[in-house]
């Protein structure tokens, strides 16, 4: 059974004043029909990098160096522009941070998405405005008609990522990338927006590759999910899986590190240090400056993503995959972290009740 | 609130207006627009403890801090320190107490001055204020960064140099260097990663109790204000809607506003789910504010007339459809479908408008429901305007007839919304309301 | 703010800069030393002190500067541009019979730099980094480095005398719609128009590859576009936006230009008209020309604000 997307062996570099970047580095993963699938990160882990490089669309002075991105069993890698160019946008669309800056200013927001319509679906213009403002008001927009019109300038920044949530959807693709779609959105928002994309996802039966830095985001939204680090993925596995049992430190260490509404904690368990240089990596384990379990082992080899159950080598079809020496060599002292999920969801629950009172 | 003796720094009524008038010709018309960035707060900052201040973008809150230390001229309104009003100061004595109350940016890059290094920075506001020179100077530095978590070797590098959460200790280290009672932290670490944003928070609080200061810290996040602050605003359109202690705050009872903003927060955990109350849109424009509580054209628990059986819900439903009907002149914009309503069949075009504002097919009230019925009607012989009228006259919530007092829960607690009024009654969601 | 609006307001604008420039040119004109009777005066050792002032007087140089102003303001504003104090002839005949000469020399300049820069800014910003984009801006470079007067006396060298491809003098006689005109057009044209395409093609490729490195271009290319549309519908009017201001801005330059070209070329335009005024002392005519000119100016200006407004909707609202 092949997935919709699987990514085998992505690298991608960038050519910078100060050397070469790379920014992804021998990325696997795979996203299935309908599934939300979500790529956590911190800045410069390279999760950005790798869902555009799902369309091709790394430009100088980066490329992509090797690997494949098969969707649907075809490499993308491999097409010619224009047959790329029939996939983006129809089969496989992108919802950028920025929406506002990933709409075109001179253009209305509606013209853009009809654009879209009319190039992939051969339509007449009438047609495709109609669909428009169908799809405007779908996600959400109130008076979709006028706003049709409207220039992004004129759209909250909410109704801006709402338009481009509109425009990726109008071809009723297989896939949408969203590449921190709320990240630049006030709470409030964000919750509203995170809703239209669950409900979306089930109404067209999408899939979806969602990159956030926010492990709340990841934790409402999706159904696997992957953690990046320095262009690497640590671990891949089911969500409640990543959350209540993470096999790799640096998963753990994140999710300590956010303050939590009624967590009581003076203060917060932090990760030393900062991610790495990307043009200067680590030697062997690229987290081991910052990881509180780092042995002498961890300075030399950089261990491989493997099932931490069986220290088997995982593979695109692997569930569960963490890349620590713990599954492979077996550290001296071993991981020594616990995760309290009791207290966490006790906490949740009350809230949750206070909030319906 | 509270013994004033032990301030540092109390705000009261201060208003930060400024003249979005478009130009010449706008002046010469006399059309004028006055954003109400700030409208009317009074806070007071203790000694030691940290006040948090959070709202969603637009509610003015960076605003208010630099119009509280005059970086921003305030319109009106006075901020003590010292005993003295700052807004009455002359520059030569402002200068003096800036010394004691500084400012920390969100993005420290963008005010640093790029072809300074990293001592110069720091050093600089120690020049200025002529509290050390040369090599005490560059000594002062050195431990500045240190203090920070900085390396002392890092004066000589560019601010560019620096990864983020580096660059934010900088902009600390330079805060701290003239040995400051006050500092003013705005989003300071939004721009941040979540391990770094961790740091920083803890720095800031070890520097805190080492140093006996006092933070305003703004933040959109709730889950980082919960952490840092002893007390806690909530800030919408120019105005603080609660504040006290902060664990009165995060708990129950809640200003509306403040539930819709917890609810909102995405929770770290899979099985968490996410119900309460959701909030529409975005915070309205600052220029004309919404008549009695501002948030009535957002708020889920907005208070229903008391003429009426309605649930706030319902009541919700039909604010929305009167507010849409005021903004719009095109009655198809109403309903869910957008048929052109005069050739739509009245049941059609009733079902889709009441559809879209999540309206019962009839309202429980028959005297509401005849008023909607008739404005419904009304929307789809085309007449928008008439319509609105109608709807406008017909139902009329206390909440946009009342501007809210804060009311006083319990110590320091206070929340300015009517359902805290004494005439509101929990049963009906009702409030007695005298004629306005 | 409607366009319409926007328009008006510009509009409006224009009026304090109008005073200001014969305000300004006045006035500097007046600290020169020397006027047309000083002149005739100097040729005439006969004529009496009294005389002079009663010439003065009639020619409205007498009294204090301001006043000198104001009389001549009023009378322009009832469409009166006065005499030319040596012949005698109205000033507006004079300069009316000479607009059309340099109207068409500066447009053909203004066309040529314009169908010049832009292609080529596209070209260069789209395959920036390639031999063609080095090409383009070393000729840009060139293009903006050569005095207008040295570049005039090398066509005229190379293409006239050498090759014999083009008439050297201009078509005294000719009507101006006449066919025959372009040939004589082509080098001084040529010439004007030089410099502004260089700084043009400069700008267009500097502001199209700025936009090409925008969020909105890889969501088009996101939304699988093809790259034509990317770059000819939505780069395209996105970068024209500064080209627009800086295409009026550049009319000055051609105004400018166009006194020392015709000079070269010997082209019966405003220019050469302008040149002998002055040496003349002729005020009339200067502040005529003038006035002509900064008319041009500002409404090229106009122009580009307006359709600045039309391509970017963001600026309506400013
Ligand atoms: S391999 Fe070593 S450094 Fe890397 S995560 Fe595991 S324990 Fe930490
Ligand atoms: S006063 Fe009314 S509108 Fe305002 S917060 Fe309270 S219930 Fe909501």
């Amino acid at each position: 059974m092949t997935a919709l997307l699987e990514v085998e062996d992505l690298t991608a570099r960038f050519d910078t004043d100060e050397g070469i970047v790379t920014a992804v580095d021998g990325l696997s993963y795979r996203v299935e029909a309908g599934e939300t699938f979500g790529v956590v990160g911190e800045s410069g882990a390279g999760k950005s990098v790798a869902a555009r490089a799902v369309l091709g669309l790394i430009d100088d002075p980066g490329r992509i160096e090797r690997g494949e991105v098969r969707f649907k069993g075809e490499d993308l890698l491999s097409m010619d522009e224009s047959e790329l160019r029939s996939v983006r946008g129809d089969r496989i669309a992108l919802v950028f941070q920025d929406a506002r800056a990933a709409l075109n200013p001179v253009y209305t927001v509606g013209e853009q998405i009809a654009e879209t319509v009319e190039h992939h679906l051969e339509c007449d213009p009438e047609v495709a405005r109609d669909r428009t403002i169908r799809l405007l008001d779908r996600v959400g927009i109130p008076d979709a008609d006028a706003r049709y019109s409207d220039y992004p300038h004129e759209l909250s920044g909410g109704m801006c990522q709402r338009a481009t949530i509109a425009m990726a959807l109008s071809c009723e693709p297989d896939l949408i990338v969203a590449d921190e779609p709320t990240s630049a959105l006030d709470v409030t928002v964000e919750a509203r927006i995170l809703d239209l994309l669950a409900d979306l996802t089930d109404e067209f039966g999408v899939a979806v590759q969602l990159v956030s830095h926010d492990l709340g985001v990841i934790a409402g939204t999706c159904d696997r999910a992957m953690v990046m680090y320095a262009g690497e993925a640590v671990e891949t596995a089911a969500i409640e899986e990543l959350y209540y049992d993470p096999k790799h430190p640096y998963t753990a260490g994140l999710m300590s590190a956010i303050p939590r509404v009624g967590d009581g904690r003076d203060r917060l368990p932090t990760i030393p240090g900062t991610t790495p240089d990307p043009i200067d990596v680590p030697s062997g384990c690229r987290f081991h400056p910052r990881c509180p379990f780092a042995e002498e082992a961890c300075t030399r080899r950089n261990p491989s993503l493997v099932d931490p159950e069986t220290g088997e080598p995982a593979t695109i079809g692997t569930d569960r995959a963490a890349a620590c020496l713990e599954y492979t060599d077996g550290l001296e002292g071993g991981l020594d972290y616990s995760v309290e999920i009791d207290g966490a969801t006790g906490e949740h629950a009350e809230r949750g009740g206070d909030c319906d009172g | 609130m509270g013994d004033s003796t032990e301030s540092v720094l109390r705000v009261e009524g201060l208003k930060a207006h400024y003249d979005s008038t478009d130009g010449f010709l706008d002046r010469l018309l006399g059309r004028s627009r006055t954003v109400r960035a700030v409208d009317g707060v009074d806070f007071e900052l203790r000694e030691g403890e940290t006040l948090g201040i959070v709202g969603e973008s637009g509610c003015g809150k960076t605003t208010l801090a630099r119009s509280a230390l005059r970086l921003i001229e305030p319109t009106a309104g006075s901020v003590y320190h010292r005993g003295e009003d700052l807004t009455a100061l002359s520059s030569p004595d402002l200068r003096d107490h800036r010394r004691d109350l500084q400012y920390v940016f969100q993005d420290p890059l963008s005010s640093l001055n790029p072809r300074l290094t990293a001592g110069d920075v720091v050093g600089e506001p120690l020049e200025v204020h002529g509290l050390a020179t040369g090599a005490e100077r560059d000594e002062r530095v050195r431990e500045l960064l240190e203090t920070v978590g900085l390396k002392r070797s890092h004066a000589n590098r560019y601010p560019h140099e620096f990864s983020g959460g580096q660059r934010q200790r900088l902009g600390i280290a330079r805060a701290l260097a003239v040995d400051p009672e006050v500092i003013v932290c705005d989003e300071p670490v939004s721009a941040l990663d979540a391990s770094v944003q961790a740091q920083i928070l803890n720095l800031l609080s070890e520097l805190q109790a080492e140093f006996g200061l006092s933070y305003v810290f703004i933040a959109h996040d709730l889950r980082v204000i919960e952490h840092v602050a002893d007390r806690v605003a909530v800030m919408y359109l120019g105005e603080f809607v609660e504040r006290g202690p902060t664990e009165t705050v995060f708990e129950p009872p809640y200003h509306p506003y403040t539930e819709a903003l917890l609810s909102a927060i995405p929770e770290p955990d899979p099985q968490w789910e996410r119900d309460g109350v959701r909030l529409d849109g975005t915070v309205p424009s600052p220029i004309d504010p919404p008549s009695g509580c501002r948030f009535h054209t957002r708020c889920p628990r907005i208070v229903p007339d008391a003429d009426y059986d309605l649930s706030s819900e319902v009541w919700r439903g039909v604010t929305d459809l009167t507010l849409r009907a005021r903004e719009t002149d095109d009655a198809a914009s109403v309903t869910a479908t957008r048929a052109d309503p005069t050739e739509t069949p009245w049941e059609t075009f009733d079902g889709s408008v009441r559809e879209e504002f999540g309206l019962p097919g009839t309202l429980p009230d028959a005297d509401a429901e005849g008023a909607l019925a008739e404005a419904i009607a009304t929307l789809h012989d085309g007449r928008v305007e008439a319509a609105a009228a109608l709807l406008d006259s017909a139902f009329t919530s206390p909440c946009e007839r009342h501007h809210p007092a804060e009311y006083e829960l319990d110590t320091g607690h206070g929340i300015a919304c009517l359902r805290y009024d004494d005439g509101f009654d929990e049963e009906s969601e009702t409030l007695a309301d005298g004629p306005e | 703010m409607s366009l319409r609006r926007f328009v008006l307001r510009r509009g409006l604008a224009v009026v304090p800069v109008l005073f200001g420039v014969s305000a300004v040119t006045f006035g500097l004109f007046h600290l020169t030393p020397g006027d047309p009777v000083s002149q005739v005066v100097a040729l005439n050792p006969d004529v009496s002190a009294a005389e002079e002032a009663r010439l003065r007087e009639r020619w409205g140089l007498s009294g204090p500067v301001w006043r000198q102003y104001l009389e001549w303001l009023s009378n322009v504003l009832v469409g009166d541009f006065g005499r030319e104090i040596r012949t005698g002839r109205a000033v507006s005949a004079v300069v009316w019979r000479r607009v059309p000469e340099t109207l068409v020399l500066g447009l053909f300049g203004w066309v040529f730099a314009v169908a010049i820069a832009i292609p080529t800014g596209i070209y260069a910003a789209v395959n920036k980094g390639e031999i063609g984009d080095l090409a383009s801006r070393v000729l840009a470079l060139s293009g903006v480095s050569i005095p207008n007067f040295w570049l005039g006396l090398l066509l005229i060298l190379v293409f006239s005398l050498r090759l014999g491809l083009f008439p050297v003098l201009p078509p005294s006689r000719l009507p101006l719609y006449h066919p025959e005109t372009l040939r004589y057009l082509l080098l001084p044209g040529v010439t004007i128009g030089t410099a502004a395409a260089a700084t043009l093609t400069r700008v267009m490729r500097t502001s199209m590859a700025e936009e090409l490195n925008e969020e909105y271009v890889t969501a088009a290319r996101a939304r699988g576009l093809p790259e034509r549309t990317v770059v000819f519908k939505h780069v395209l009017r996105n970068s024209l936006v500064s080209v627009v201001t800086l295409a009026a801005a550049l009319t000055a330059g051609i105004v400018a230009g166009s006194v020392v070209v015709e000079s070269v070329f010997n082209w019966p335009g405003l220019g050469s008209e302008f040149v002998q005024a002055i040496d003349r002392r002729e005020i009339n005519v200067v502040m005529a020309i003038t006035l002509v000119t900064a008319v041009c100016v500002v409404l090229a200006n106009f122009l580009a604000d307006v359709l600045y407004a039309v391509l970017d909707p963001r600026i309506r609202y400013d």
